[in-house]
């Protein structure tokens, strides 16, 4: 009902909209609208997309990760790499050189020893920092002038550049007199790098953000004001953009997807994420363990349908748990959906169909349990759509779901894929640029050590995950990157899916949009951002 | 009328603490806590940051304990915590948001009776009438209409259909006063942002109450000293507002002590369709992410005003009606 109502509405209002178009005066602002408020202007404490937003505006690091997800200068002349002596042949130490005359928006001057600083406040026990990943593997950061900074790295970590990009570091000359760090002012306010400061916080309705005087890109950033207006509502949202109340409408949902393609003041963007869609198959059930079976099933699963039906054909088909164009094995194709060689596979595996057209072994019928998170219509319809295709291969498939909260609880408090109190699970992994999939992969992660929880283990896979993190050269680590995917393909842990798709729309008169689909997001480069 | 008064207010004390024995557990029985949420979709969360942020916020303690510290905290410290959500005190979340809740609900329930108290008055004088006909025609619609959906509507016709002389939308889609306006509550540039949500909000009452003054008045209009009133040579006016309607608005105070309530409560999909930043989401916000401390207080908070709101309608009821005595 509530689909249908909108739909008449959005109808309506699209129909409206050509009618009256008129042109926008937005002098020097553009409004950001996103579907949640940041909780705070600190990405260490918080792991929001909107908190990470807003600290992109007025943070700073020494790279960036551009739209193309590799990684530039910022703060950094250059980025480390052992053609440039940047990063030791041993990979265990790294130099970086820093721009000179660089300030922080109060007009203290930045130097190395603001890196150090950031360090040792990542690693003060009493930060209730979220994670320390990569930070703990340094053992030292010495600052032999103002401009250097050396790192000590206690064992190679290939991913060390992606722990320093985007908004990274914070103010020592701020920071050092703190005297409770985890709420400090600093936490919703803070002296920055960044291209814009915090000009006004009206909670629960918008932050303006204004231009920071003492910014270190001459010239930039070309706007005046950002405004980061939270709008929960998809149809409020929706409406607000055709009203021209905000300039950006942020990640809006596939199903709306038409009604903002026909507004004609806004360019739609299609940005590929770091997330991806599978199911989870339980290697650890008894009717899973057999490779045979878990092929039948990802032979059974009509990708081309659910994407058609589910996602309005906009997400791309996954092959792998990489979705970086890099990274990607560009040699594995997606299974083509074959009922019959799915049946012969089950045949192959003793799964004999019975009268009832159902499959039986030993006189058990092959009856699996699918479970999701309740309430995400996508997943659910995808299992629907799974139930029906597969009962024609004699699967007898059950549906059971569950609250978010139950669902990915961790093994103590008995999460069901931790657990492992399933068959086959349909969610979404988000993956950080670096292909490392450690805790997801590696038999030493079964929960609770880690998050395999597929219940997942192959020795090679194993061997090239250890050697690969400490591979500093690209090519040979693609190489074996690339031989995990080969074998994930044929054991089928998991059957991937979909790659998200990030949808956003911008006012046709904002310029330089260059959106990442990484947490980085859309406003890596606002300082760019202009009106035409 | 005293004694009762103490009574009342003493039976509260253990009323409050068994619901807030009742609210904590229903919400320590939702599966998972916000740091679970967290874990959701990242691979690279390792189990020890899991563990010592749990500790870290008390996710980890038994039912028992928790609920004892925020017990000892909100009564022996006036402290109510740090929402996790947030990550500010809750005092300050819900400070910034009741204001505009207590704004947004009042100003519905005052328009509520402007319009509903002549209406339903009118309709019990001309029972029967096409004009009582229509009213009542248009309450059964009012009340049946989901009030997203005719949110939606209104947003449609006064914020894409009619447009302000200035070119803009004549009243705005959403939010609570333009981006980095300092202007007043009661100035236009305010006041036009919280039209649209309080009719909104307004409509289910306007409906419903219109209904019962209808049926209170024809009640009371049907009696004996209102014949008597009238074969006094009393003004038809007198006899319809002094004599009749104060006498058809008792029952009417219950309803609107009980409303009390909602004045503070909120009102979730009104504010979450005109993006208003009000109690309502908040709740659910903080419900959603598991937020203990911020939903704890909120539904006390409710919890406390319904039980007010029914003391409140109690005590009225002895002032407009002379035949009530409590002792």
């Amino acid at each position: 009902m509530r689909r249908l109502v909108t739909l008449v509405f959005v109808a309506a209002l699209v129909v409206v909209m050509a009618a009256s178009f008129s042109v926008s005066a937005a002098g020097g602002r553009v409004i950001v609208m996103n579907q949640q408020e940041p909780n705070m202007i600190n990405p260490y404490l918080d792991s929001m997309q909107a908190t990470f937003d807003v600290s992109q505006l007025t943070w700073g690091g020494m790279l960036e990760l551009d739209e193309k997800w590799e990684l530039i200068p910022s703060l950094a002349l250059e980025v480390p790499s052992l053609q440039n002596g940047g990063i030791s042949k041993d990979g265990l130490t790294y130099t970086w050189k820093l721009r000179k005359d660089v300030k922080w928006s109060d007009g203290a001057p930045f130097t190395s020893e603001d890196i150090k600083f950031t360090w040792e406040y990542i690693m003060n026990d009493n930060l209730n920092v979220v994670s320390r990943t990569g930070f703990e593997e340094i053992t030292a950061i010495e600052t032999p002038d103002k401009y250097t900074v050396v790192m000590k790295l206690k064992q190679i970590h290939v991913p060390m550049l992606y722990v320093w990009t985007g908004p990274t570091i914070v103010p020592k000359h701020i920071l050092s007199k703190s005297k409770n760090l985890n709420e400090d002012s600093f936490n919703m306010n803070p002296v920055g790098l960044g291209p814009y400061v915090l000009d006004k916080w009206e909670h629960g309705s918008y932050l303006i953000f204004k231009k920071n005087p003492n910014y270190w890109r001459k010239g930039y950033p070309k706007l005046d004001q950002i405004v980061y207006k939270p709008i929960p509502d998809e149809n409020t949202a929706f409406t607000q953009l055709a009203t021209k109340e905000i300039d950006v409408y942020q990640t809006f949902p596939t199903n709306q997807y038409k009604q903002v393609k026909a507004l004609t003041h806004v360019n739609v963007t299609e940005t590929a994420s770091t997330y991806w869609e599978h199911i989870n198959i339980n290697c650890k059930s008894p009717l899973l363990t057999d490779v045979r079976v878990r092929q039948a099933l990802r032979y059974a699963t009509d990708l081309k349908k659910l994407q058609e039906t589910v996602y309005e054909g906009l997400w791309p088909v996954a092959v792998s748990d990489q979705g970086s164009p890099f990274w990607k094995n560009a040699k594995l194709k997606p299974y083509q959906f074959d009922l019959k060689k799915a049946g012969q596979l089950l045949d192959q595996a003793g799964w004999k169909l019975g009268n009832d057209g159902m499959r039986y072994k030993n006189g058990k019928k092959l009856t699996l349990v699918i479970s999701t998170t309740a309430g995400r219509i996508p997943r659910e319809m995808t299992e629907q759509i799974l139930q029906q295709d597969w009962k024609k291969i004699g699967v007898d498939l059950v549906i059971k779901n569950y609250d978010a909260g139950k669902f990915f609880a961790t093994y103590d408090e008995g999460g069901i894929l931790d657990t492992g109190d399933y068959d086959l699970a349909v969610f979404a992994w988000g993956s950080s640029p670096d292909p490392d999939n450690y805790t997801l992969w590696h038999s030493a992660q079964f929960p609770p050590a880690g998050q395999n929880n597929v219940f997942w283990s192959n020795k090679r896979v194993d061997e090239l995950i250890i050697t690969s993190r400490k591979e500093l050269d690209v090519n040979k680590r693609k190489a074996m990157i690339d031989e995990i995917q080969q074998i994930m393909w044929e054991e089928v842990p998991m059957i991937p899916t979909f790659y998200w798709v990030n949808l956003d729309a911008f006012n046709k008169n904002i310029k330089n949009i260059k959106p990442n689909g990484t947490s980085s997001g859309n406003l890596w480069n606002a300082y760019e951002w202009e009106l035409k | 009328m005293q004694r009762y008064l103490i009574r009342r207010i003493l039976q509260m004390i253990p009323l409050l603490i068994g619901l807030s024995i009742l609210i904590f557990f229903i919400m320590y029985l939702m599966p998972g806590d916000p740091i679970d949420m967290l874990v959701m979709g990242n691979p690279n969360l390792k189990a020890e940051d899991v563990a010592r942020l749990k500790k870290v916020w008390g996710f980890d303690q038994p039912f028992l304990v928790r609920y004892w510290k925020w017990l000892k905290q909100a009564v022996w410290h006036r402290d109510l915590g740090f929402s996790y959500h947030w990550k500010i005190p809750v005092t300050q979340v819900v400070s910034e948001r009741l204001p505009n809740t207590l704004i947004l609900m009042s100003a519905s329930l005052v328009l509520s009776l402007l319009i509903a108290v002549p209406l339903g008055i009118y309709s019990a004088r001309r029972q029967y009438s096409f004009a009582d006909y229509f009213l009542t025609v248009l309450a059964f619609i009012g009340q049946a209409m989901p009030t997203f959906w005719f949110g939606l509507m209104m947003i449609l016709l006064f914020s894409i259909y009619l447009k302000s002389p200035s070119g803009g939308p004549l009243l705005p889609p959403g939010g609570m006063m333009d981006i980095g306006s300092t202007a007043s509550f009661f100035s236009w540039a305010r006041l036009k942002y919280l039209i649209m949500p309080a009719f909104v909000l307004g409509l289910h009452n306007i409906t419903s109450w219109m209904r019962f003054i209808r049926s209170t008045m024809l009640e009371v209009i049907n009696q004996d000293y209102i014949r008597t009133a009238r074969a006094k040579g009393l003004k038809e006016r007198t006899v319809i507002y002094k004599h009749a309607f104060r006498n058809a608005m008792i029952p009417m105070i219950t309803l609107l002590a009980m409303s009390i309530p909602n004045l503070v409560g909120g009102a979730t999909l009104t504010e979450t369709v005109f993006a208003w930043n009000g109690i309502g989401s908040m709740t659910y916000n903080s419900v959603m992410n598991k937020d203990y401390s911020v939903a704890m207080a909120s539904l006390m908070f409710s919890a406390i005003m319904v039980v007010i709101g029914n003391l409140l309608a109690d005590i009225l009821y002895a002032v407009v009606d002379p035949r009530v005595r409590y002792d």
